[in-house]
Parts: C-alpha cells; sequence; structure tokens
C-alpha cells in the first residue's frame, strides 16, 4: 500500500514502482526509526520494536538503491554514454596491447627471458597435445567404426554411429571403453558408486 | 559462544570479498576448483571441450536417458550443488539416467571456438556417446540458459537423435527491453565485440563476473552478505549459501567467437529468433525441431527475460510443444526447495508421458 501522507485511512496515491521505493525508504528511515529510537530511549517501546525498525529502514534502502540501478540502466542517455564509455574502453585495451607488446617483445630477450606470448602458445601447445592424447587413448579402446565416426561431423558420424550399433557390433563391446577402469573413478576425483 | 551481528555480516562480506579476488584472479587464468560433488558419477567421456560425467538411475524407471546442457559461463555444478539440492540427484531418483556435459574451460587456443565447435561436434559427440552408453537410440536433451540456446541449435540441425527437449529459462527473442539487462546485453556493439576479443582472446572471467555483479551493485556488495545474517538460524541455509557463493564466483573464459557470435548474430540481429543464424554453413531452422518441446519459463527470472523465451512453441515445426511458467527466478529453478519439490518432478513427469 503507498501511504503517500502517512496518514491512517488515508486515500491510496498510486506511484511508480522506483518513486515508491524511495518514499517507503523516507519512510522508514525518517518517521518509523526515530519513532521507535525515542520509544526505547524512554523506555516505552521494547528492543524487538526497534530491531523492527531498523530492519524495515535497511529494506527500504536496499530497494530505493534497486530501484536508482535499474532506472539508470534503462535510461537512454545512460545507456549510450556507457556504450561509449566501453568502447572506448576496449580500444584503449587495444592500443595498450599493442604498446606494451611492442615495448617488452624488444626488452624481454634482450633479458633472455621468453616473452609472455611464447609461454602462453606453449602451454596451450601442451594443452592441445595432452586434448588428441586424451582422444587418441580413447578410440583405441574403441571400434574403428566409432572411432571414423567420431572424427565426422555430427550428422554424418551418426548414420556411421547407427551402423555400428545395429547389430553388427554388440553394445558391450563399446561399452567398455567407456567405462573407467577400476580405480579410474577415484583418480579422477569422481565419487565411486 | 554469540558474536555480534555487525562480526557476523563482516566475516561473511570479508569471506565474499577474498572470493571476488580470487574470482578477478581467474582472470589470469586460474580456474577454482568445484565442490565436491553431492551425487557419485563416473566420467565416460573425454573429448574437445566435453566431460560427459554419467549418472546411473538408483532404480531405473525410464528407457530415455536424459542429456543436460549447462551454460558456458560458469561452472556446472549448481546443478549438483548439496543433497536434497541437486537437479542431478532429483532426476536420478526419479529413475531416469543421467548425462551430464561438463564443459572443459577453453585456453588461449580455443579462441575460434564457435557455435559450430560446440554445436556439431562437441554436443554431437556428447550424444553420439549417450546413444551408445545407454543402448538408446533417441534421447531426451535439457538446456539450462545458455545451454539451452546450444541444445536448440543442436535439435534444429540434428533432430533424428532428439527424443524430447526441455528448454529452461532460454534467451530467445533479444529484440525485448523490459529488464535491466536486456539493456546492459545491447551496450556492446559488433565492432566492440570484435575488438574485445582481438585484445583478450577469449573473454575474460572477471569481465563477465564483474557485468553480473553490475545488474545489481547493492546486493552484490552488501545485502546478500546481511541476507545470510538473517538467515543463519535457518537449518543448513549458511552451507547453502556458501556453496552458492563458490558457484557464483565460479566464472570460466568464454570462447571468443562463440561470444562474438553470441553478440552480434544472437544478440544485436537476433538472427535465432529470425531463423537466418546460420552454424557450420548450415541454416538453423527452428522449423526443424521435431521433438516434443517442454519450454520452462521463471516468471520471476531477472537474467533471461521470461518474455524472451515466450515465443518459441510458436517457432518449432512439433505438433507437442507448450510454455511451462513457474514462479521462480532464473537460478531458483535449479536449487529453490520450492522447484526441487514441484517444478522438477513436473518436469520428470511430462517426460515419462514421452518415454516409449
Amino acid at each position: 500500500m503507498n501511504r503517500a501522507d502517512g496518514a491512517k485511512g488515508a486515500v491510496d496515491i498510486p506511484l511508480p514502482a522506483g518513486l515508491r521505493s524511495v518514499v517507503d525508504f523516507a519512510e522508514a528511515a525518517l518517521i518509523d526509526l526515530p519513532i521507535a529510537a525515542t520509544k526505547r530511549m524512554m523506555a516505552a517501546g521494547n528492543n524487538r520494536e526497534l530491531n523492527e525498525a531498523g530492519w524495515k529502514a535497511y529494506d527500504a534502502a536496499i530497494s530505493a538503491a534497486n530501484a536508482v540501478t535499474d532506472r539508470t540502466y534503462t535510461n537512454s542517455t545512460a545507456g549510450w554514454i556507457a556504450a561509449s564509455a566501453l568502447d572506448f574502453g576496449v580500444r584503449l585495451q587495444r592500443l595498450n596491447a599493442a604498446l606494451s607488446g611492442a615495448i617488452f617483445a624488444t626488452l624481454w630477450p634482450a633479458l633472455g627471458l621468453p616473452p609472455a606470448g611464447e609461454i602462453e602458445a606453449m602451454r596451450s601447445e601442451i594443452a592441445a597435445l595432452r586434448n588428441q592424447v586424451q582422444i587418441a587413448t580413447a578410440l583405441s579402446r574403441m571400434n574403428p567404426a566409432i572411432a571414423d565416426a567420431r572424427r565426422m561431423p555430427a550428422r554424418i558420424g551418426s548414420e556411421a554411429m547407427m551402423m555400428a550399433t545395429s547389430g553388427v557390433f554388440q553394445r558391450p563391446m563399446f561399452a567398455g571403453w567407456m567405462q573407467p577402469e577400476a580405480g579410474e573413478g577415484e583418480a579422477n576425483g569422481n565419487v565411486p558408486n | 559462544m554469540g558474536t555480534s551481528p555487525i562480526s557476523d555480516i563482516a566475516n561473511l562480506w570479508m569471506e565474499g570479498a577474498i572470493r571476488t579476488l580470487d574470482a578477478f584472479r581467474f582472470g589470469f587464468g586460474i580456474t577454482s576448483d568445484d565442490p565436491p560433488p553431492a551425487t557419485p558419477f563416473t566420467v565416460i567421456f573425454e573429448g574437445g571441450k566435453v566431460s560427459l560425467r554419467y549418472y546411473p538411475a538408483p532404480n531405473r524407471a525410464h528407457q530415455t536417458p536424459i542429456l543436460l546442457i549447462y551454460s558456458l559461463i560458469k561452472r556446472a555444478f549448481i546443478l549438483d550443488l548439496m543433497r536434497g539440492r541437486s537437479v542431478v540427484e532429483n532426476l536420478t531418483r526419479q529413475g531416469f539416467d543421467v548425462y551430464l556435459i561438463d564443459w572443459i574451460p577453453p585456453t588461449s587456443a580455443d579462441r575460434a571456438y564457435g557455435f559450430n565447435e560446440y554445436v556439431n561436434e562437441d554436443i554431437g559427440n556428447a550424444v553420439r556417446a549417450v546413444r551408445i552408453h545407454s543402448g538408446a537410440e533417441k534421447i531426451s536433451i535439457l538446456g539450462y540458459c545458455f545451454g539451452a540456446t546450444l541444445a536448440l541449435i543442436f535439435a534444429a540441425l540434428n533432430p533424428e537423435n532428439v527424443k524430447n527437449l526441455i528448454t529452461l529459462t532460454l534467451p530467445l527473442d533479444m529484440s525485448r527491453r523490459d529488464l535491466p539487462i536486456d539493456y546492459l546485453m545491447h551496450l556492446l556493439g559488433e565492432h566492440a565485440a570484435e575488438i574485445l576479443v582481438d585484445t583478450y582472446g577469449n573473454v575474460p572471467p572477471w569481465m563477465i563476473f564483474s557485468f553480473f555483479n553490475t545488474l545489481a551493485p547493492a546486493h552484490h556488495l552488501i545485502d546478500k552478505f546481511v541476507g545470510a545474517y538473517r538467515n543463519a538460524p535457518r537449518n543448513g541455509f549458511i552451507d547453502m549459501f556458501r556453496l552458492f557463493e563458490r558457484w557464483l564466483h565460479s566464472d570460466v573464459p568464454f570462447a571468443g567467437k562463440i561470444f562474438v557470435e553470441t553478440n552480434n548474430d544472437l544478440g544485436i540481429r537476433n538472427a535465432l529468433m529470425k531463423g537466418t543464424m546460420k552454424v557450420g554453413g548450415d541454416r538453423v531452422n527452428l522449423q526443424n525441431v521435431s521433438s516434443p518441446l517442454l519450454n520452462v519459463i521463471g516468471d520471476r527470472d531477472d537474467v533471461v527475460n521470461p518474455k524472451s523465451s515466450e515465443p518459441l512453441p510458436a517457432l518449432i515445426g512439433s505438433a507437442d510443444k507448450q510454455n511451462f511458467h513457474y514462479p521462480t527466478g532464473h537460478m531458483g529453478a535449479a536449487v529453490s526447495a520450492d522447484a526441487l519439490k514441484n517444478l522438477w518432478p513436473s518436469i520428470g513427469r511430462w517426460l515419462s508421458e514421452r518415454d516409449s
């Protein structure tokens, strides 16, 4: 209920969601909380009443902050400023990357150190090799028909897969390569059954 | 011994701040470990960017297995968070054999990974592995968030492999402008997205993390920690809060090519919705989707606009298709007690009616 004037039995005035949050916050922080605090000090109220008024003010403050954030994001001018800043930011990043690349590309070799790009490339190469070994290991446990199917694009491969599973080869033959060896599950960090 | 509210909140905030710093550290290539899984599994296939997990049903009651496809920007452990709060556990207890694609985070060598690589190669291989492992001719696919986009594209390109399709919180119609995120998603122009990928290769995790925090700064900086303090007496709340925080900080790099395709084709051109999107040279015609479809929409979702998901049934070729509105938020669909009690059993019933 929107109590624009705070009076009991007052006529409800519909407010936009964002403005309602701000009004609720003002009401909780400027009216309810001081009243509860004053009553507590005069020993007429209790801690629970003050506690509730405090949390109400807090909730209203968070709602108001969220409403302001949402209004900002949906505002076209703010959106244009943010988009321009983002665009400028990524261009600046690229310039920065190009400049630092040009400077350090000569500095690191002069000091006898490999550039970060080379280390990164080597790490990527090792990761790619690891992946290839992994796939090759899996393939070596499979029937050649499945291996061929896996190298093909999905839809073409599925036909080979259908052939492989249509009775020419029996399913248990293929299930084996996919099941981990004894104890392998634990080594992979899996939870054993 | 009791502690003061201020120190309780300060402790929670400090923990969150440390996790945030960790998240920024991820930008330099370090990925945090997942928490221990709640449901036992075995990895049955690894290749490309896919690690395929198999969660057998304790008492199998359905013939068709389910393949879960999660989003690419955070870790999939949100679907198996803890006992009693696990989608995977929920489905296996309903008698479904569940397979989950645990996406392997892309490295700098994977910047050219796009929809073609993720859908036609990786999901294609995963579906093939599930079919071999389960012996099922066709499988049910359930995609969540961006995973729903991947699942939908796969179903449009490979309808012969899909028995049932469930899309959960699917971003589809990107022309909507109702929520703050709808506006934020369109801040990055085509050229800026390309420059970003030229500079970084993949989109760094800290950038994705910052984007989602920017959506609700008051919540992420203060309110969630205060909320944790206020709800601490509730049984298990703090354990759940800490796990959820861990997931919130589990961002991984987003491969460069698929980021540009997502921003430019899906976002700016709204190509999937308009039927003009191409993957691997083939047009993604949603009319090709012929399997039964359940399109689950979170009515309180503030990450994927519910109105963005709604048009899907009208665009696909299936005869059996429906939107299923549920009063939940984007992540509540996976982790809330209410969703696990009501939404997921409903999904299970829908699947079991289409099992034979």
